[in-house]
């Protein structure tokens, strides 16, 4: 094995949305930082193809089917991944996992530099006190440490930074932000927002989404142009990444040391200082062995891979896993509960139509037990969706050929709108990820996780409303011809996995504090979705932000304290 | 391509505000891609699967669906190429038996209302015959339509009905429960075969040329009056996708 000597002042395992703002903070404080990624390196100029037309793509979108069956069947289910993404995410031969029997869970994953920051959703909302309160008052979960107060400043801080575009509401529930300038809403989703404010009384308040892609020139990244495949990259750096944004600051500090294709096996632990000391890292293309030491380690791996690495990083004083005193490492994995919903047709406003390829939807704002509670479920949930014209492929399920079909597929089709739900995922100790007991390993020999997870009645109970509170709004705007759907979104399926090592007000009941900082390893921190309590229903990756923003903070100012 | 080609397919003329702003280093990077995209025409006359007379067979039909009028068709588009990879590396065995022996059905067919293969009808001859397995397919289809509303109801969850107007709860076709006589509507060789040309055709150079698509519409309008648009891209979204059958 090969001895590195050098004593960094951070590692940060992971370049994705945390681990791309743990090492600009870390950075910027003067600390001198190691970053490793598993995966290869990104170089925008040579990797990203968001101009590349539909037809210089092989299959045209579509993909290589024998070459997606032998290395992507996991990773092919999902959504985002397609022909012209599939680069971005990982193999499922390199990169196995285990699911319980009767439980499929999709882990959708990318390893290289930047990780999942690059084909991210980009939709970015604060999470209120409805949401850091909702443990303490219904039992399910431990009690957040932290408050909404806690985390605002930071929340400021990293929109400051990111550009979030959006519309403020006033809503305590989902607090504002600091925005750019909204996109515009569509013909029919303005209609929506008049009609639904008007028939619930003000109480069910569609917006425009709130996301992180910038609707003018932001600290010296270009305004959107509207090219539509964000997923694909951005040359302009028009919305937030690790690439786009943090990384190239982190570096301009002159701190940061990045090393790609260097997969962390385990964390060191110095048992006579009962401290991190490093990491052990394999590298992906040569197998070489080699540790790297520093004062602090921050995991920015991802919920399940920080998970995973604290795992595997058992020893003597910690037999269950690093960090893990509490027994809580590994429990309570949560997802969003995706994918019912309704949709309607308006064809009341054909003609009009809309110009551009927005990268953003609308957002239907939580009603339901924000101030009363629903006989049938907990917790709440959201919309996303559209208002779109019917394309070409309408074509395809309409009767007639030729030029006829040809003349009427030039012009755009029926105004549509669908409202696709995103519900709250109760934190459940029943839903756990463990090392794999039969022994699977992926391609570097590294043990891998055996998953157990599925919808507890109350997210399915939560579905049958998303279907029809969206099929009653769409009616009582005026929708005509609504179907009510259901996609069956298995656990995973949001990529929003989270929890497993869940911050905790009290030592015994979580592994991190609300620094996201390990009860039991002090210079230890986990600041990304792994330390979440609850799910809430907004999409988490700003609150990921806010909390290692947070996190650094707390870190480099405990090191000057010299408590670390 | 040409500069011209690929500034109109650039968007140039909309979008100079946003192409200020796109760096010198990014500029030589698109005309790269442009450039590629020239070296790589997927057109190629190179055939991977079908053979001379299925070629000819499907060529014809891809061209009577979406014929040349006023902007390229299918032919131009190199469509019968697009559908040759599908059928020949993406379709499975079974798949790909089921079409080759469609297009053998389409020439049985001729043979017995005209005594010639397909190929060598008439026009006139050759849409009145698309024509009938088209009438055909769509009966497919509606037969599963109905059925899969009989079949509503049945899914994971039980609905509280009285709230829910029997007419939102569709099931799509293919769920279960959805089955009727016949193969599914969207396997019958003339949905498969206007299935691949409109996938073909819209993703192809020609097809976004046609749809007036710009790779940088460099600004975005939210509700503008249809006339201002018309000629424009995001009237019909990117062409790229459709629904994941085949």
């Amino acid at each position: 094995m090969a001895r590195r000597q050098e004593v960094y002042d951070a590692i940060v395992v992971g370049s994705g949305i945390t681990g791309g703002w743990a090492a600009k903070e870390l950075c910027e404080a003067g600390l001198r930082v190691l970053m490793l990624e598993a995966g290869r390196e990104i170089v925008p100029s040579r990797d990203y193809t968001e101009h590349t037309p539909i037809w210089e793509f092989k299959y045209r979108g579509r993909g290589d089917k024998a070459w997606t069956a032998r290395n992507q069947p996991v990773q092919s289910l999902a959504g985002p991944v397609s022909e012209t993404t599939s680069e971005w995410f990982v193999n499922d031969r390199e990169n196995p996992y285990v699911q319980a029997d009767g439980k499929p869970f999709l882990w959708i994953r990318g390893r290289h530099l930047g990780g999942r920051s690059i084909m991210w959703g980009r939709q970015s909302y604060r999470l209120g006190d409805l949401d850091f309160e909702a443990n303490a008052k219904d039992g399910f979960g431990g009690d957040w440490p932290i408050r909404y107060a806690d985390l605002a400043p930071y929340y400021d801080y990293v929109e400051a930074f990111a550009g979030i575009s959006g519309q403020s509401e006033g809503l305590s529930h989902l607090p504002d932000g600091r925005f750019l300038p909204p996109m515009e809403l569509r013909c029919a989703e303005t209609a929506v927002r008049e009609r639904v404010l008007a028939a619930y009384g003000g109480s069910r308040v569609l917006t425009i989404g709130r996301t992180a892609v910038l609707t003018q020139d932001h600290m010296g990244r270009g305004a959107c142009h509207y090219c539509g495949p964000c997923s694909r990259g951005c040359r302009t750096r028009s919305y937030f990444s690790t690439l786009n944004a943090t990384l190239p600051v982190a570096q301009e500090t002159g701190n940061l040391t990045l090393r790609v294709n260097s997969v962390v096996e385990r964390v060191l632990f110095d048992m006579d200082r009962h401290r991190a000391s490093g990491v052990r890292v394999i590298d992906r293309e040569t197998g070489e062995d080699m540790e790297f030491h520093g004062r602090i380690v921050f995991l920015c791996a991802s919920a399940l891979e920080s998970t995973r690495l604290l795992l595997n990083s058992a020893n003597a004083r910690f037999p269950n896993g690093l960090a893990n005193a509490s027994g809580q490492l590994g429990r309570n994995l949560m997802d969003h509960n995706m994918g019912a919903g309704a949709r309607g047709t308006f064809r009341e406003f054909n003609d009009r139509g809309y110009y551009g390829r927005r990268p953003n939807g609308i957002y239907m704002i939580r009603f339901r037990n924000v101030t009363d509670q629903h006989p049938d479920f907990l917790r709440g949930y959201a919309y996303q969706g559209s208002a779109y014209r019917e394309g070409w492929s309408r074509g395809m399920n309409e009767q007639g050929f030729g030029a006829d079909l040809k003349s009427r597929l030039h012009d755009a089709g029926d105004w549509r709108m669908t409202l696709y739900g995103f519900g709250a995922c109760l934190p459940r100790p029943e839903n756990y990820v463990e090392l794999d007991p039969d022994g699977a390993v992926d391609a570097w020999g590294i043990p891998v996780l055996k998953i157990h997870c599925n919808w507890s009645d109350n997210e399915l109970a939560m579905r049958k409303d998303m279907q029809i509170q969206a099929a009653e709004m769409l009616e009582a705007s005026g929708a005509t011809d609504i179907e009510m759907f259901d996609d069956g979104a298995l656990p995973g399926e949001a990529i929003h996995e989270m929890g497993t090592a869940r911050m905790s007000a009290d030592p015994r009941a979580g592994v991190l504090n609300g620094f996201c900082q390990s009860w039991d390893v002090p210079n230890l921190f986990v600041p990304d979705g792994a330390a979440m309590a609850s799910s809430a229903n907004q999409n988490p990756s700003l609150t990921y932000m806010a909390l290692t923003a947070r996190a650094a903070t707390h870190a480099v100012d405990s090191m000057k304290r010299g408590e670390l | 391509m040409k500069r011209r080609e690929a500034l109109k397919v650039l968007g140039a003329a909309t979008a100079l505000p946003v192409l200020g702003q796109i760096t010198a280093e990014e500029l030589a990077a698109l005309g790269t891609l442009l450039r590629s995209s020239q070296a790589t025409r997927p057109v190629t006359g190179q055939l991977t699967y079908l053979n001379a007379h299925q070629n000819a067979t499907v060529t014809a039909i891809a061209e009577l669906i979406l014929p040349r009028t006023d902007t390229p068709g299918a032919a131009d588009a190199g469509v019968n190429e697009f559908i040759d990879l599908i059928v020949g590396s993406w379709y499975s065995d079974r798949e790909r038996g089921d079409f080759v022996a469609g297009l053998t059905d389409i020439d049985a067919r001729s043979q017995e209302a005209e005594g010639r293969d397909f190929v060598d009808l008439d026009e006139a001859d050759q849409i009145v015959l698309l024509t009938e397995m088209e009438a055909e397919s769509f009966a497919l289809k509606e037969a599963q339509e109905a059925a899969a509303a009989e079949a509503r109801g049945e899914g994971p969850y039980d609905f509280p009905t009285e709230d829910v107007p029997d007419s939102r709860m569709a099931v799509a076709p293919g769920t279960p429960g959805a089955a009727t006589e016949g193969p599914p509507w969207n396997e019958h060789i003339f949905q498969r075969l206007k299935y691949l040309t409109l996938y073909g055709y819209y993703t192809s150079e020609e097809g976004a040329e046609e749809l007036h698509f710009r790779i940088i519409p460099g600004e975005f309008k939210g509700c503008v009056p249809y006339e201002e648009i018309h000629g424009h891209s995001g009237r019909s979204g990117q062409p790229t996708g459709g629904p994941a059958h085949g």
